[in-house]
């Protein structure tokens, strides 16, 4: 935008101090703006003073609620579905090309609900690392997006040189050996022009191709995703919501009439559970609630999807929050050792202020929050004084 | 993806071809290397090092500036099924020590407040924030950030006040691609090759170069995920309201500890 189209629409010109910045100063006063999006869905407090923090304005002069002024920057809510709604939020969009426009605002991470004790954020999937991205959202963790920190990612002996002996030739021996490569970039350009219109249609028969593809895998994933719906409604399956995001199965607390078929009937200090695929249930008025695993149970098979965790010399397993230790007629639900992390509390977990720090308690365990890296994650802790 | 041989063979052509070009490569004739390493010089055509340091002045010299980056970025899951997520990054800085980031994804949202003696970081999903003193100054804060906390705002590498120095020390090779469209801009593509990462960019033409879109390869990582960033909104005049940098939390906002990286080991 030249200098005096700017001083049109928005009454002043830019900061001619910065060299370029008559060509370059796209945003005006309106264009800081906020458009705000209210999830009808989650109306707490906590997401109404994110509201409000989003009409923060940091420039000056510049109007807040200026979302409302006509036409400027449309919105459009779109009903994702409960777990991703809040995960995905409405970014980018366009809005009126200022700094704020469409930045929609921060609900990422499937915000659960504080003092409820269930974070919807950080699913467990994936390992630590740069391959588990899902816990700290992307930001930076460990240089992550960083051309200057790359070097922090890499924990793997390098291996392109070798990998890629081309590159050891001296410039002068590659001249000798490929004088054709005296061609310089434009005629690259023209090398990839002329390929362009292949390419292309070949890109075109691929596309035909992969759209049928994923047609009929849609159609194979659609049904035998009703078969597993239809299965896991039948067994009363999945196991306890440990698992936050994908994979979670039933929440404590949750009342069944009747228990699974392979339920097993076990006995924990002297009272009645059943035990059906990492899922624990209790007695309760002539149903069956699901309750957290009882500290102590002793199980012939641990829940799916446990990761396997050192503690001192020996190792337990880290199922969804719960801590299983080998013993000799199966696993034995067993406290969190002191001083593991877990990126996700355990579903259940209920929020504690001790001498003015918050703590997470879940079967005994109790947890306390800290940033490591770009992300919240818990230290089990001894149970403070 | 089937990688065209002719475009494959050609890539490395011109990256020879520039590297063959390259004059003292930015540095006097270096002695020989150790027969240990055998490790050859950084070669960068001389195109693609013009126009990176050119960028870079041009970013550098300015005392304040915001932009915005759609960002898309990979996620390997272990069985090496590749899935690809998306964020957008707005940036506010102004020197010597002043910075805003604003992450909003799909798997989270942060923001991150320096103010020239602390920094704060806030995940807006959580009811709690964390805050460490900083320098005074903007790049020693961005150096001490990640060895300390272990994490440093994406795209960092443009916030420095000589970002070429920031970026150049690593790259083995660099070659220019020629020009490309970038959302409407007219950019200069450039790729660079170093010991962990590939990355290109794309540095406008015309009187203001600066980047239309980054690409970082993680090579060495499984499944080689991408980091991609298309830039917009570049301002220079953004007039800024030092407010921006002071925390802004909800009520409530628990403060907890950074866990720092020595803490950790």
């Amino acid at each position: 935008m030249t200098n005096a189209t700017f001083r049109r629409y928005f009454g002043y010109s830019p900061n001619p101090s910065w060299p370029g910045a008559d060509t370059g100063a796209i945003h005006g006063p309106e264009a800081h703006t906020l458009p705000i999006c209210v999830d009808a869905r989650n109306k707490s407090g906590h997401d109404e003073k994110k509201a409000s923090r989003r009409t923060r304005q940091y420039v000056k002069g510049k109007k807040v609620g200026g979302a409302l002024l006509a036409g400027t920057a449309i919105v459009v809510c779109l009903a994702i579905g409960a777990e991703y709604a809040g995960a995905f939020g409405f970014r980018g969009g366009g809005g009126f090309g200022g700094f704020h426009g469409g930045g929609g605002g921060f609900r990422g991470g499937a915000f659960g609900g504080f003092r409820r004790g269930s974070f919807g954020g950080g699913s467990r999937f994936g390992d630590s690392g740069f391959a588990d991205r899902s816990r700290d959202a992307g930001f930076g963790q460990g240089g992550f997006g960083s051309v200057h920190s790359s070097s922090n990612y890499s924990d793997r002996a390098d291996s392109y040189r070798q990998s890629h002996p081309e590159y050891q030739h001296s410039a002068s021996q590659f001249q000798e050996a490929h004088p054709e490569a005296k061609q310089n970039a434009s005629q690259y350009q023209q090398n990839r022009n002329a390929e362009t219109s292949q390419t292309e249609q070949n890109r075109t028969n691929e596309a035909n191709q992969l759209q049928e593809n994923r047609t009929n895998e849609a159609n194979y994933l659609q049904g035998q995703h009703q078969a597993t719906w239809n299965n896991y409604n039948n067994n009363w399956g999945g196991y306890y919501s440990g698992l936050g995001g994908f994979g979670a199965g039933m929440a404590s607390g949750a009342t069944v009439a009747a228990l699974p078929a392979a339920a097993a009937a076990i006995s924990v200090a002297g009272n009645p559970y059943y035990y059906s695929g990492g899922v624990y249930y209790a007695p309760q008025g002539g149903q069956y609630a699901v309750v957290p695993p009882p500290q102590g149970a002793v199980v012939p098979t641990p829940p799916p999807s446990c990761s396997t965790v050192q503690v001192g010399s020996s190792s337990e397993l880290d199922c969804g929050g719960a801590f299983y230790a080998r013993v000799e007629k199966g696993y034995k639900v067993s406290p969190p050792p002191i001083g593991s992390t877990v990126s996700s509390l355990p579903s259940g977990a209920v929020d504690q202020n001790i001498h003015g720090t918050t703590y997470f308690v879940f079967g005994g365990a109790y947890y306390r929050p800290f940033y490591s890296g770009s992300s919240v994650i818990y230290e089990v802790v001894a149970k403070p004084a | 993806m089937n990688i065209n041989p002719v475009i494959a063979w050609s890539v490395a052509t011109i990256a020879l071809a520039a590297a063959q070009g390259a004059p003292a490569q930015n540095k006097p004739a270096a002695p020989a290397a150790p027969a240990a390493t055998n490790a050859p010089a950084p070669a960068i055509a001389e195109p693609a090092d013009r126009l990176i340091k050119e960028m870079a002045s041009y970013i550098g010299s300015a005392n304040e500036f915001t932009f915005h980056a759609d960002v898309t970025f990979d996620h390997v899951l272990p069985s090496g099924q590749k899935l690809q997520f998306s964020s957008a990054e707005e940036v506010v800085l102004k020197r010597p020590g002043g910075l805003y980031v604003e992450w909003d994804g799909d798997l989270g949202a942060r923001q991150f407040w320096y103010d020239g003696k602390s920094v704060t970081l806030y995940d807006p999903a959580q009811p709690f924030y964390a805050s460490d003193t900083a320098p005074p100054e903007l790049d020693n804060m961005l150096e001490q950030l990640l060895p300390k906390l272990n994490f440093v705002p994406p795209l960092a590498d443009l916030l420095y006040r000589d970002p070429y120095k920031t970026v150049r020390g690593n790259i083995q090779y660099g070659f220019d691609l020629g020009q490309s469209g970038v959302n409407g801009r007219t950019c200069r593509t450039l790729a660079f090759v170093e010991k962990d990462i590939d990355w290109q960019i794309w540095i406008e033409n015309g009187p203001q170069p600066t980047p239309c879109k980054l690409v970082i390869t993680y090579k060495n990582q499984p499944g080689q995920p991408q980091f991609t960033a298309l830039f917009s909104n570049w301002d220079f005049a953004p007039r800024l309201d030092t407010a921006v940098f002071t925390p802004e939390l909800p009520p409530g906002t628990e403060k907890i500890p950074f866990a720092t990286v020595a803490a950790a080991k």
